[in-house]
């Protein structure tokens, strides 16, 4: 009952006058990916009409682009590694069978995405990996 | 050169007076009619060839030195010989600001008209970059919805070559006024006529919307680039930098954003993609896609060997579907996005079949985000223009993940269920091996109004793996016993053979048949032919409301 209450008594939460400001600190924290002239404001026209905004959570938490690595060997889906047919040094064909990376019921085979010599195999048998993870790295040319 | 215009007889009884229509008349010949006429004739051809010559010969040689080819040509490529009419070549654009009155712009920078492509009519415009860089005004809109509007109202595909700048920004709002008349449009003839988009050259900011609202979107590599704001803004604002093939380029909408459906090298090449799809497609909504010459599929391809027993062995699904279509020809769309579905057109026994099959060789096959988007989209195209769905299916149930539940895919993979239960054309499901939880359903399902649904033996129907199943069935007793993990074994085994197999759901009804995988084009053969009358109907509403 009084948790109800206290439930009921709780003011819908209003954005502070301070907010404004505290979104500089929020700003800083993606400083790399936000350049000086937008830390607090989005500047929508050149001659001079700024105008300012919140940034959402998504946007503040966001990736930034980077150019994908063709050389790195990703996994595509969270499972695990089951087999690894190649070691550092290997040259291999584009096709050729790099590993077995059990994901969602399946055998999955991960193919060489191109011509190449194996620098580092990243990923260890029996390993459990998320989506993203590193799995093979080839040496450039 | 010989001209008769007019009957003679009729011209006759008026004897020298008429110079309107007589140019040549066999009984009272007239030099001066003659003269007066050839010389209207050549004004004619000269006006003409003015316009036909676009932004001229260097803004031409510039456009082929990019590696594009002039509007007119390419249509001239695309359509088939000799077929094209051209209409609006003497079109004026009405800007009179900042010095544009006295531009000459040709045919204010597109090309319109009608022509054939396999021998079918079809609505075509061309924006011609060489003219104003192919910008958008208002004349040059007007001329883009006059062709839109034929199309609707001749119910003939609509096929639309974008190659411009973007908007004309010297006409101002009447430019934007044009991009939504044209939005408008694209949105009315949706569901009645197919409508494709053949990115070839840049395509940005809001002009993106007509394609994006279009069936079909077509680019070449290196060629096409589609984006809201470019690389410049992108910089400015957020401080990344990009380049302008890497954000917009025609791989990137290929295999990134599923935007474009067709991936071509070349204008060729990409042109062929166009008529081998409009060969698959009906004119419009009210008829039935033509039908070619029956023939079987190739020895090659040999279902029964194509899927590997083991439900944890990996296989082309693709394969299976050459193995049912006519001269297993499968001409597969958006082959290079969301691959762990597939989705294309086939023959069978001549008649067009939309196939969607899940995908093994690409995430096991799961359902996620991208895969239900794409699909959902095919099928609602199938039965806007009377194709029958054919679903093959095998996959694990809907990706589990962080990502995928923050990318929404409750509302993305609600899009497929709504797609399947909304369909009215035929609809037939053949179950090749796993077939669990949502996916099951999700997969046209009988319970999604599917009319026929076959199983191969290799099915595996129930609510989850029997790993995951036995896990929370027999936890106690897994628990409890001296050795649990021999005794998850055996509750495994147990679940197994029990659930994981088609007869469960064929116990039920759910299933018709369970079927020799080696019979499975005659069961799809007989069920198309049966249900070629096919009355279901929807409940009377405005229009439904997807989870878009």
């Amino acid at each position: 009952m009084a948790e109800k209450d206290k439930l009921q008594n709780t003011k819908p939460q209003e954005v502070p006058q301070e907010e404004l400001q505290t979104l500089g600190e929020i700003s800083d924290a993606v400083e790399v990916s936000i350049p000086e002239t937008t830390k607090k404001k989005l500047r929508v026209s050149e001659e001079g009409h700024e105008y300012k905004t919140y940034l959402t959570k998504k946007f503040l938490e966001r990736k930034p682009w980077h150019a994908p690595d063709p050389y790195k060997v990703l996994s595509h889906i969270p499972g695990s590694v089951i087999e690894i047919f190649v070691k550092p040094g290997q040259s291999v064909k584009k096709g050729d069978k790099l590993m077995i990376y059990e994901a969602m019921k399946m055998m999955n085979v991960v193919h060489a995405p191109m011509d190449g010599k194996i620098k580092e195999v990243n990923a260890k048998v029996g390993e459990t990996l998320p989506k993203g993870a590193l799995l093979v790295t080839f040496k450039k040319n | 050169m010989d001209y008769i215009i007019g009957l003679p007889e009729l011209n006759s009884h008026r004897g020298g007076m008429i110079i309107n229509f007589c140019i040549f008349d066999p009984i009272y010949q007239k030099p001066t009619d003659m003269s007066l006429l050839s010389k209207k004739i050549t004004e004619l051809q000269e006006r003409t060839q003015h316009a036909l010559q676009g932004g001229g010969d260097k803004a031409i040689a510039k456009q082929i030195a990019m590696g594009k080819l002039p509007a007119r040509e390419r249509i001239r490529k695309l359509l088939d010989e000799g077929t094209f009419y051209e209409y609006d070549l003497f079109i004026q654009h009405d800007a009179r600001e900042f010095g544009m009155e006295k531009k000459d712009l040709a045919g204010d920078g597109v090309v319109i008209g009608t022509g054939k492509i396999n021998g079918q009519p079809v609505a075509v415009y061309a924006q011609d970059f060489t003219v104003a860089g192919g910008s958008l005004g208002s004349m040059h809109a007007r001329k883009i919805t006059k062709i839109m509007d034929y199309a609707l109202k001749l119910r003939i595909p609509l096929i639309g070559i974008n190659d411009s700048g973007g908007a004309r920004i010297q006409e101002g709002v009447n430019s934007l006024a044009g991009y939504g008349e044209i939005f408008f449009r694209n949105t009315l003839n949706s569901g009645v006529i197919p409508q494709i988009s053949v990115i070839l050259g840049p395509c940005a900011g809001g002009a993106v919307y007509s394609p994006a609202l279009t069936d079909y979107v077509f680019v070449v590599d290196k060629i096409s680039k589609m984006f809201i704001t470019g690389p410049e803004v992108i910089k400015s604002v957020l401080g990344e930098e990009i380049d302008m093939e890497s954000l917009g380029g025609a791989r990137v909408h290929c295999e990134t954003t599923g935007n474009a459906h067709f991936f071509a090298e070349s204008e060729e090449e990409c042109f062929s993609q166009i008529k081998t799809l409009l060969s698959y497609l009906p004119a419009n909504n009210q008829v039935q896609p033509q039908e070619k010459k029956p023939g079987q599929p190739l020895k090659k391809y040999n279902i029964v060997k194509t899927v590997p027993a083991d439900p944890t062995e990996p296989y082309d699904v693709r394969n299976v579907i050459k193995a049912l279509v006519d001269n297993s020809e499968f001409f597969e769309v958006q082959e290079l996005w969301a691959k762990n579905i597939v989705i294309g057109y086939g023959r069978i026994e001549g008649r067009t079949v939309g196939f969607i099959a899940n995908q093994p060789l690409y995430l096991a096959g799961v359902l996620d985000c991208d895969s239900s988007d794409k699909a959902a989209r095919f099928i609602r195209f199938c039965d806007a223009f009377n194709i029958p769905i054919v679903t093959l299916e095998d996959m694990p149930g809907y990706l589990p993940g962080v990502d995928q539940e923050h990318a929404g895919v409750i509302r993305h993979g609600a899009k497929l269920l709504y797609a399947y239960s909304e369909a009215t054309v035929p609809k037939i499901t053949v179950i090749l091996r796993k077939a669990y939880g949502g996916g099951y359903i999700a997969m046209n399902s009988r319970h999604l109004r599917a009319d026929f649904v076959f199983a191969w033996p290799t099915a595996e129907i129930a609510v989850m793996g029997p790993q995951g199943a036995a896990n929370i069935i027999f936890r106690k007793e897994i628990m409890e016993a001296e050795d649990p993990e021999a005794m998850r074994k055996q509750k495994v085994a147990e679940y197994k053979e029990k659930f994981a197999n088609p007869y469960v759901a064929a116990s039920k009804g759910y299933i018709d048949s369970v079927i020799n995988p080696a019979d499975t084009r005659q069961f799809i053969l007989q069920s198309l032919d049966v249900s070629q009358h096919k009355n279901a109907g929807m409940p009377k509403k405005k229009h439904g409301i997807p989870p878009f």
